[in-house]
């Protein structure tokens, strides 16, 4: 059983590293990028390079790499819009591994797609998204409008699906040459019933998919918590609000998908979108293990008076060991892990900058 | 040569130094010159398009400026971290 982690911490004032036994305290091993928001950072576990997106409140976003997070990082060329677009990159949400050797995909506000095929080093913009011709009426959520989620095709590196805020799942199976927007079963309650028929105004807050089984979605939506079982075409709401197996809530923002059991994910409700903190003060990890036909609340370990927190998009992941690692972050600057796929949980570390992403480097 | 004065958090991204010369008959024309010579300062004062990024001022003198005000050879120009941005 693999006995240690390396956990990147994204959050508004640096990127943290911490090291120590899985799912407990961890030291923080070191803060780099003093003072900017480190709005992602992951490591490849294909090349082992470390990478991390950082918005300077002035200077603007970039993209950094590195063989060793403790040392020194070189900026990327990119990723930035071509002159014709008349765009310029806000933020770099998500920055995601390809299938083939040197490819990284990135998400990026306002919402596109990049890829580079240099290992991160130079980017290029995805035209077939970016020239969708519904995007002029393409709106953000309050995150702005963005591209958060990308999900792989396991041996299908021509296939991909994407999740933008506000403007639902996109899926390509040539390359990004062409694309098509998937939203059948979503219902977007923030619109009036009569214009949720056919707006594309679909606020996904996170999209994850089941390696195993890639048919297999999960998304949490912008009130819903949806599963698909074609590959995004259609969605069933599983959040069970109101069921003695349900949900407290369907609103909240990070899910996670298991990477070996497609019957299994976890999601961290908040009160609704009027009111982001968890519900009842308790911080709670809700777990199905039966495809969202029910849900049961997994916080031994984790506190359940006057906890009121926030977990945002990127802030919750799993480690791929087995058992499985679960860690999340919150706006509190609170981490949690659990080292037995959510049973348990340990505060991790604590006192951190509020917190935009959480993710499992090793 | 006009000279570009840059604020702290920019020293390290132009060898060290904080006084650059720069050559251009307006501020756009010595900005875009100091990111040719010094390429870690690309996309940090002027943003995917050439524009000059929200939260950064540029003066030269005491005057803000835009890229296309003119600049003379004894002129500095003065990058600056507006108030409006950074983080809370």
């Amino acid at each position: 059983m693999k006995e240690t982690s390396e956990i990147l911490v994204g959050t508004k004032k640096g990127l943290f590293v911490l090291r120590g036994p899985r799912g407990q305290a961890m030291d923080v091993v070191t803060r780099q990028f003093e003072g900017q928001a480190v709005e992602y950072a992951i490591r490849d576990p294909r090349t082992g390079l470390y990478y991390a997106s950082v918005t300077h409140g002035q200077f603007g976003p970039h993209v950094y790499i590195a063989e060793d997070p403790t040392g020194d990082w070189e900026q990327a060329d990119g990723p930035a819009f071509p002159e014709d677009t008349e765009a310029a990159v806000s933020r770099v949400w998500v920055i995601t591994p390809g299938l083939e050797d040197g490819v990284l995909w990135a998400g990026v506000a306002p919402a596109a797609l990049f890829k580079s095929q240099d290992s991160g080093r130079t980017w290029a913009l995805n035209r077939a998204l970016w020239d969708q011709p519904s995007r002029p009426d393409w709106e953000g959520g309050l995150g702005g409008l963005c591209l958060h989620s990308i999900c792989l095709w396991p041996g299908q590196p021509d296939r991909l699906t994407l999740a933008m805020s506000a403007v639902g799942v996109w899926q390509t199976e040539d390359g990004g040459e062409s694309w098509s927007h998937y939203s059948e079963g979503l219902v977007p309650r923030y619109l009036p019933e009569d214009a949720r028929a056919d707006t594309i105004m679909h606020c996904v807050h996170k999209l994850q998919q089941s390696p195993v089984e890639p048919n297999t979605f999960y998304m949490q939506f912008h009130g819903g918590v949806y599963r698909s079982d074609d590959a995004g075409y259609t969605w069933n709401d599983i959040a069970a609000v109101g069921d003695p197996n349900g949900l407290p809530s369907d609103f909240g923002f990070p899910i996670v998908a298991d990477p070996r059991d497609p019957n299994r994910a976890w999601v961290i409700p908040l009160v609704a979108d009027i009111d982001r903190v968890t519900p009842e003060g308790k911080l709670r990890v809700f777990e199905t293990s039966d495809r969202g036909s029910s849900w049961r609340a997994r916080a031994q370990g984790l506190p359940q008076e006057n906890a009121f927190l926030t977990v945002l998009r990127q802030g919750f992941c799993h480690d791929g060991a087995n058992p499985l690692g679960l860690y999340f972050g919150a706006e509190s600057g609170a981490v949690y892990g659990s080292a037995d796929g959510g049973a348990t949980w340990s505060l991790v570390a604590a006192n951190l900058p509020p917190i935009a992403s959480i993710r499992a480097a090793g | 040569m006009s000279t570009i004065i840059l604020p702290t958090a920019l020293k390290s991204r132009a060898s060290g130094r904080d006084r650059v010369a720069a050559t251009g008959s307006t501020v756009g024309d010595c900005l875009r010159s100091l990111e040719l010579a010094h390429p870690d300062l690309k996309g940090w004062i002027l943003d995917d398009q050439g524009r000059i990024r929200q939260h950064v001022n540029v003066f030269v003198g005491a005057t803000k400026a835009p890229l296309d005000a003119a600049v003379g050879p004894d002129d500095e120009i003065y990058v600056l971290q507006a108030i409006s941005g950074g983080q809370a």
